[in-house]
């Protein structure tokens, strides 16, 4: 067993108020440079909807990803894009490349214009400009363009997660009294299997091991943007100032400080949730090879429980640090992904098992048959799961590769949450009924009140449980750490510029 | 953090190349020009096969179709670095060609000087050659020069062809195709 | 005299400046090689640019190189007519997908504002002299055949004498000026590489041909090593 500390993810979708807190505070800390403007580490998506960039889960397009062989016997996993022969082949033009109008066009305002113009007959005005080449652009197009299903007749019909739903379940997503729509925040998934890692010619992207943190080694970065086309999430971007490609870095430097990433601290939805998982290294081969339906149940076997003595034994003898054990013991993303399984990950078809989970929304429930206005919705809920507003199937598709019963247990220990504290505290639900669902959904009263408190009520600290870091430590004994003084982020002591 | 690995690979590349390129051989012999009785020997078809490149010389100069031309000979010609040889033998001396093919004499072309130097012809090679660049004259000279230019265009458009057949799948606008496929459904 | 300087004192500044400079780059500014792609901002073109162009262009140097460091298996390859007419076409072939590759990339960058704002002045001079370089590459292939001939006994033996440091220029001062053009040209796009994007040429990522594809590194690890 090679056990391995993972700093991860949990985000819960229903506590999503689609504010964008997040990505302005990612975007303020690290992607407000020339070059970077286009680039959104942390992004906020209207599902449904086609994301940023355009239509990214569609992968026969953007070829992102890997793939299992399509043979019985033995099947290997292979990258989407290209194996490793056709990668020389394909240096000179990515042949996956998304440009920059699949993204959108970043642009700012003249607004010196405003001051600036001479006395006329008419109002200064201050007209967008492109802030690549600075000439007038005519806005068609931004990050989230489709927010809120704005123009949803173009945007939101050509979801690829609509492509295998039935006809009944589309026409329930676009008629009025019908539609829903939820928020989908993502950042980099910091995967075991990460495609980005994979594809990089230069080797320059790596997995840190103490924190499971990818990189892009600023220095080995060649630009050769395979990353970007490998990434199935588009989660690594290329800088078109600088000829390096970029992403996410989970704020390392705060994580070292024992500071939350930025778009963490600044969730306004505390939607949330950081903290250590220990997995077993050696079981990601097998892993990534199960089929479809089994890759969420077989993630969650990776990942070790922090309590068990021989986990903890082994984990010692893998070199990780009894500090960060600790911290994995009181991890609430252990708690979603494992104890409860409420939290899935995001597509776990493309098999880069990523290590951001989402609990899924469950959203106004509402029964699509209702007849008399108000009837009791409680007693109803577990037998309107299959008809509810959400379509259990889009979910699905989009958190467990089309296994609907993984979705449907998070679902059904969600509602019997909400049964169970209603009974406490509304109590228009009877003790027995209570009892039921809990029963229903396969849990304790104990555990009920633990997902309602972890869910409403969590401090600051229950958040975000980051494991103690001793990087100083590490790093002293490779560099000198004067011989660092005075330098800038990526450590290095000049500006990032394009080379010559 | 310095990573040296590409730099390796350049100073082995830089390394193999000036090695290998420094280990070319030397002059193989001194030259000697073919005498007036060995001219007398020469055999025109020996002097084709070596001219076109089909025998090749004892001490490994090249074929003299590299640069020459000489009648019709050749599907797409001969060379065109050096002067046409089809009726040269009635514009020079035996002994002033024998002199440019041996480097013996005063009439040398500058260009063939060094080639035919290091890797001389024999006597009876030179005999040959004269004999076939004889028997040659008058022979019609065709220019093949379109057709060089025409395969080679029709080869580049076939190449340009295979490479877009090839990535034909490649990644084009996916916003700017959807947008306007939809808006064009709506109207 | 001319003659020594332009065929052997330029021939072995250019190489020093090219050799020394890049490995200094290489050293003290890692940062900065990068093939600055403009893919994200124009793909159309792009395609055509810079697929012709490298599919041309890199077998044609690596014809060259061949030229000078294996001329016996060279000449083996073109030893009847008939394979040195194929040898030819072929080499013919390459030089102009790489000729129209370059034209195209020069136009895009000309047409494209996006990607001007992303071209530097040693970016046109770099392509100018490459366009410049492809064009009498091919005069010379044209206009002067069979070049895969009379190579191995022009240029391969003044490089060789080069490579031995006992220069010889005297193979190759005596052809057309066309030619002398053509390799001073390549001199001088050798000498500019540690000054320009061409520096990408020695980041040819050959390791990823048997690298593990999965990279994790332990910073205490490899502070213990
Ligand atoms: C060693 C193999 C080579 C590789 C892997 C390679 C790769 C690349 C890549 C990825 C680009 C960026 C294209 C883009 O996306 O915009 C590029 C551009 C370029 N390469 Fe290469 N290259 C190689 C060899 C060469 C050689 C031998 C030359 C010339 C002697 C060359 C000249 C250029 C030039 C001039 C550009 C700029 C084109 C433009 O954008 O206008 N490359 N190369
Ligand atoms: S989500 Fe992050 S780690 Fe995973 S493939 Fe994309 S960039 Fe790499
Ligand atoms: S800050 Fe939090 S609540 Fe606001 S959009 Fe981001 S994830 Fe959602």
């Amino acid at each position: 067993m090679k056990i391995r500390s993972q700093v991860s993810m949990v985000f819960h979708l229903d506590k999503c108020i689609g504010c964008h807190t997040c990505s302005i505070a990612c975007k303020n800390i690290w992607t407000d440079r020339e070059g970077a403007e286009y680039m959104w580490w942390n992004n906020v998506e209207t599902k449904p909807g086609v994301g940023f960039p355009t239509q990214w889960e569609d992968q026969e397009k953007y070829h992102g990803g890997w793939e299992l062989e399509d043979k019985p016997k033995n099947p290997q996993l292979k990258l989407k894009l290209q194996n490793r022969l056709q990668t020389f082949a394909n240096l000179f033009s990515n042949p996956a490349m998304p440009t920059m109008d699949d993204y959108y066009e970043p642009w700012t305002y003249k607004y010196g214009d405003l001051f600036n113009s001479p006395l006329g007959d008419d109002q200064p005005t201050a007209r967008p400009v492109s802030r690549v080449d600075g000439k007038p652009i005519d806005i068609k197009s931004g990050p989230n363009w489709d927010d809120d299903l704005s123009g949803s007749n173009i945007y939101a019909v050509n979801d690829p997660l609509l492509e295998s739903m039935s006809d009944d379940d589309k026409r329930r997503l676009f008629s009025i009294e019908q539609l829903f729509y939820f928020y989908m925040p993502r950042i980099c998934n910091h995967c075991l299997n990460a495609g980005c890692v994979a594809a990089c010619p230069s080797g320059a992207i790596y997995k840190r091991a103490e924190d499971g943190v990818v990189l892009i080694n600023q220095d080995k970065c060649r630009g050769w943007r395979m990353c970007v086309s490998a990434c199935p999430y588009k989660k690594t971007y290329y800088n078109w100032a600088t000829g390096k490609s970029e992403k996410c870095i989970l704020c390392y430097p705060r994580l070292e400080t024992g500071q939350a990433p930025a778009c963490f601290h600044s969730c306004v939805g505390r939607i949330r949730y950081l903290g250590v998982l220990l997995y077993d290294a050696d079981q990601i081969p097998d892993a990534v090879r199960v089929p479809d339906e089994q890759l969420v149940q077989r993630q969650r076997e990776m990942i070790l429980d922090p309590n068990d003595p021989s986990v903890i034994a082994a984990a010692k003898e893998s070199g990780i640090p009894d500090g960060v054990i600790a911290a994995a013991q009181r991890s609430p993303v252990y708690q979603y992904v494992k104890e409860w399984e409420l939290a899935l990950p995001l597509h776990p078809e493309y098999r880069t098992l990523p290590m951001l989970f989402y609990v899924p929304p469950l959203l106004p429930v509402l029964n699509s048959t209702q007849e008399n206005g108000a009837q009791r919705v409680e007693a109803e809920l577990f037998s309107s799961l299959e008809k509810a507003r959400v379509p259990v199937r889009y979910m699905s598709r989009m958190l467990s590769a089309g296994n609907d019963e993984v979705v449907l247990k998070s679902y059904r220990k969600m509602i019997g949450v909400r049964i169970y504290k209603r009974a406490e505290t509304v109590g228009d639900v009877t003790a027995e009924e209570a009892a039921d669902a809990l029963a229903q959904a396969n849990m304790t009263a104990e555990e009920a009140e633990a997902i309602y408190r972890l869910t409403s009520l969590p401090t600051y600290q229950e958040r975000f449980v980051i494991p103690p870091y001793s990087r100083e430590g590490d790093i002293e004994e490779i560099y000198d750490p004067q011989q660092r003084k005075a330098e800038s982020g990526f450590g290095k002591s000049q500006g990032a510029h394009r080379g010559l | 953090m310095k990573h040296k690995s590409e730099i390796r690979q350049l100073l082995i590349v830089l390394f193999l190349t000036a090695a290998l390129a420094g280990c070319e051989g030397a002059p193989s012999e001194s030259p000697r020009a073919a005498s007036i009785k060995e001219v007398s020997l020469g055999n025109a078809e020996n002097g084709r096969q070596l001219f076109m490149g089909y025998a090749h010389f004892e001490n490994e100069g090249p074929p003299c179709m590299g640069c020459h031309s000489v009648g019709d000979n050749g599907i797409l010609g001969g060379g065109a670095l050096g002067p046409n040889l089809t009726n040269v033998t009635t514009e020079k001396t035996d002994d002033d060609i024998i002199s440019v093919l041996s480097n013996t004499g005063i009439v040398i072309s500058p260009v063939m000087l060094p080639i035919y130097r290091d890797d001389p012809l024999t006597p009876q090679e030179q005999a040959d050659l004269l004999a076939f660049m004889k028997a040659s004259v008058g022979e019609r000279e065709t220019n093949k020069e379109w057709l060089v230019f025409a395969v080679s265009v029709a080869g580049t458009l076939g190449a340009a062809l295979a490479l877009g057949i090839v990535y034909r799948h490649r990644l084009r606008s996916v916003r700017r195709i959807m947008v306007e496929k939809a808006e064009k459904e709506l109207r | 005299m001319l003659n020594v300087l332009l065929f052997v004192v330029f021939p072995y500044v250019a190489l020093a400046i090219g050799i020394v400079g890049t490995i200094y780059r290489y050293l003290t500014n890692q940062y900065s090689f990068t093939s600055l792609s403009s893919q994200l901002l124009e793909n159309d073109w792009q395609f055509w640019g810079s697929t012709l162009w490298h599919y041309g262009i890199l077998p044609t140097t690596v014809i060259h190189l061949a030229g000078f460091t294996v001329p016996k298996i060279m000449a083996a390859l073109h030893s009847t007519p008939e394979m040195l007419y194929l040898a030819e076409v072929a080499g013919k072939i390459l030089g102009i997908m790489a000729l129209v590759g370059v034209g195209i990339l020069l136009y895009r960058r000309l047409v494209s504002s996006k990607v001007r704002t992303v071209t530097s002045p040693v970016d046109w001079i770099v392509l100018a002299l490459l366009f410049g370089q492809v064009l009498f590459g091919l005069i010379l292939a044209f206009g002067y055949r069979w070049g895969a001939a009379w190579f191995l006994h022009t240029a391969t033996p003044w490089m060789a004498s080069l490579a031995t440091f006992q220069p010889a220029p005297q193979y190759v001062t005596a052809l057309p000026l066309a030619h002398k053009i053509h390799f001073l040209t390549g001199f001088l796009l050798f000498a500019l590489m540690p000054f320009s994007r061409l520096v990408h040429i020695v980041t040819f990522p050959t390791s990823y041909a048997w690298r593990r594809l999965q990279l994790v590194i332990w910073t205490r690890r490899k502070a213990a090593q």
